[in-house]
């Protein structure tokens, strides 16, 4: 008896093991295709389709009703130097050449007449590699308002990288009037 | 190939396999995650696109509006209302985004996507480099591994040879530390040794015992056979008496051939003369009468003890005398001496182990103790002689005796 339980044992090992890596390889191996059908399919853009249900609240200063609109008379950001004033914005258009530079998400931890003070992010766009990361931290000050064709504006942005930087320089400075 | 190579390929081999799989497994999920990350990062950018082009009606971040490049699933699925990211293949790969924006128009923006990222091959090249050497340092690892276990078990198997060659189980050897199975085969083996060793000596005692205690009755067995009055009743007793006495020598020779104390008093002898002297002696006494003595080549002088080497003779002469057919010849060639006869040969089990005792040979070479040729060999290890069994060219019988040569004389002698 002994003589045969033996092998059945060392057979039944045999078999356990090719089991167990056909199983490891099938999974694996559907694992591998699905994973490349997730890259070669559509995928959802979940900050995209947040951005759409929520468009951002605008807050404009009409220019005849500087005062009546902003009774503390807060200065607004106008895009580009154009259209109204947008009083703390959530998205700024640095580069207005281009409209190649976006601040955007950005929180203001102070916002008044002298100035504001805020952080979110630079967007950059055009990069040559898509992978690579166009988004970088940075802290945002607002300066020099003034009224600008009767709309009452920041004329100037200082933008302070807190991390990595698009050009190499850690601090930029752009005029938005 | 041995344990070692054994063990140091599969190690090897299952190493390699396991970096190659882990391999593919990490460049798969670095790639995966390239591509998400690059659909995220392009998400974003759409998202504040979209929020600017919402607020002022700017196309910024490289945005466009309504781009007739835009990939044909992506085109479909934000004719849905759904915003989407997607990566096209093609000359030129890209990263996309888009999102409906109203009035059917859509917004979107892309970056290339280059199939061979650098980072990508980066991680490609240390992958390959830390495989190999996973490789390559684990092979060297197992080789020392199963080079320490080899060893651990050619001990264990030499202790076991030298057993098998009648040596005293080696306690040193086979029972070495450790807790693995090659400690318990080492435990086991000696066990095994002691206890067959202890058996044995058993035997050997037991043996050497009924030996010595018959051999006093029996010498007095033949004594008062001599005071029996009738002649053929003399005859028979004594005959009876005298095999028994000769058995009785034959086990206790046995006894002391086991025991292992017997010790060979070695003198330069020439070989022609010691057998024709033995043959001389020999010739009748056991059946032994038609023998011829050959010498072939010079005769040699060798080292040994002579009363053992005719105790050899003898009782191979005798064997081929009871068992064998004649003539029988003995030829001397150098340090050998061959013994053949014209019977029927030894039997193949006898050929094949050697001799036992009590095991007598097959029926056609007639009955006997198998004591006679058991001594043989019992002398032939004390003399340090090789004994073998076989058939002659043309049948028959045949042993031969190879005895050491005598060492060559000091040089200042």
């Amino acid at each position: 008896m002994a003589d045969r339980a033996e092998p059945r044992r060392a057979s039944m090992r045999t078999v356990l093991a090719i089991f167990a890596v056909v199983t490891v390889l099938a999974l694996g191996g559907v694992w591998f295709s699905q994973a490349q059908d997730r890259a070669s399919s559509v995928s959802d853009a979940p900050k995209t389709a947040a951005a759409q249900k929520s468009p951002q609240p605008v807050r404009e200063v009409p220019q005849d009703t500087v005062e009546a609109a902003s009774p503390k008379g807060l200065p607004g950001v106008r895009e580009c130097g154009l259209g109204s004033a947008t009083v703390e914005p959530e998205i700024i258009t640095l580069n207005c050449s281009n409209t190649g530079v976006v601040a955007s998400g950005i929180k203001w931890a102070h916002y008044g007449a002298d100035g504001a003070d805020g952080r979110g992010v630079v967007q950059v766009s055009g990069a040559a590699n898509g992978a690579a990361s166009s988004t970088y931290a940075a802290r945002f000050r607002l300066y020099g308002a003034k009224n600008v064709d009767g709309v009452l504006a920041f004329t100037g942005i200082d933008v302070d990288y807190t991390g990595a930087t698009p050009m190499g320089e850690s601090k930029e400075t752009y005029s938005i009037a | 190939m041995g344990i070692r190579g054994r063990i140091a390929l599969a190690l090897s081999f299952v190493t390699a396999l396991a970096v190659v799989l882990l391999g593919i497994a990490v460049h798969h999920i670095s790639a995966v995650e390239r591509a998400r990350q690059a659909q995220s990062y392009q998400d974003d950018l759409l998202s504040s696109a979209l929020q600017v082009y919402q607020r002022d009606g700017l196309l910024a971040l490289g945005a466009q509006l309504d781009d007739s490049t835009l990939p044909i699933p992506l085109t479909k699925r934000v004719g849905k209302g759904k915003p989407g990211t997607y990566i096209s293949d093609g000359a030129d790969p890209r990263v996309w985004a888009a999102t409906p924006v109203g009035d059917g128009k859509v917004l979107s923006v892309s970056a290339p996507y280059p199939d061979r990222d650098p980072l990508q091959k980066a991680l490609d090249k240390a992958l390959l480099v830390a495989g190999a050497a996973t490789v390559a340092l684990m092979a060297v690892v197992a080789w020392f591994v199963a080079q320490s276990l080899s060893r651990r078990l050619r001990h264990s198997a030499a202790a076991a040879r030298r057993i098998a060659a009648g040596g005293a189980p080696d306690a040193e050897a086979l029972l070495a530390g450790g807790r693995d199975e090659v400690a318990e085969l080492g435990r086991s083996v000696h066990h095994m040794a002691a206890s067959l060793a202890a058996r044995v000596e058993a035997e050997r005692e037991f043996t050497a015992d009924v030996a010595h205690e018959l051999r006093t009755p029996v010498a007095g067995l033949v004594a008062s056979a001599e005071l029996l009055p009738h002649p053929r009743a003399v005859e028979m007793v004594r005959e009876r008496a005298q095999t028994m006495r000769s058995l009785v020598e034959d086990l206790l020779e046995v006894s002391r051939l086991d025991s292992g104390v017997e010790r060979a008093q070695l003198d330069p002898v020439e070989l022609p003369s010691l057998v024709r002297g033995i043959v001389k002696r020999a010739r009748g006494q056991r059946g032994v009468d038609d023998v011829s003595v050959e010498v072939v080549g010079e005769g040699r002088i060798v080292a040994t003890d002579a009363r053992r080497v005719e105790r050899i003779l003898v009782n191979i002469l005798g064997n081929a005398a009871k068992h064998g057919k004649p003539p029988i010849e003995i030829r001397v060639e150098g340090t050998r001496i061959v013994v053949r006869d014209h019977g029927g040969g030894y039997p193949p089990e006898l050929v094949d182990q050697g001799p036992r005792r009590f095991r007598t040979a097959a029926p056609e070479r007639g009955t006997g103790h198998g004591l006679g040729l058991t001594i043989a060999v019992g002398q032939a290890v004390v003399l340090g002689a090789g004994l073998e069994f076989g058939t002659a060219e043309g049948g028959g019988a045949q042993a031969i005796l190879d005895l050491p040569e005598a060492d060559p004389p000091a040089a200042d002698a």
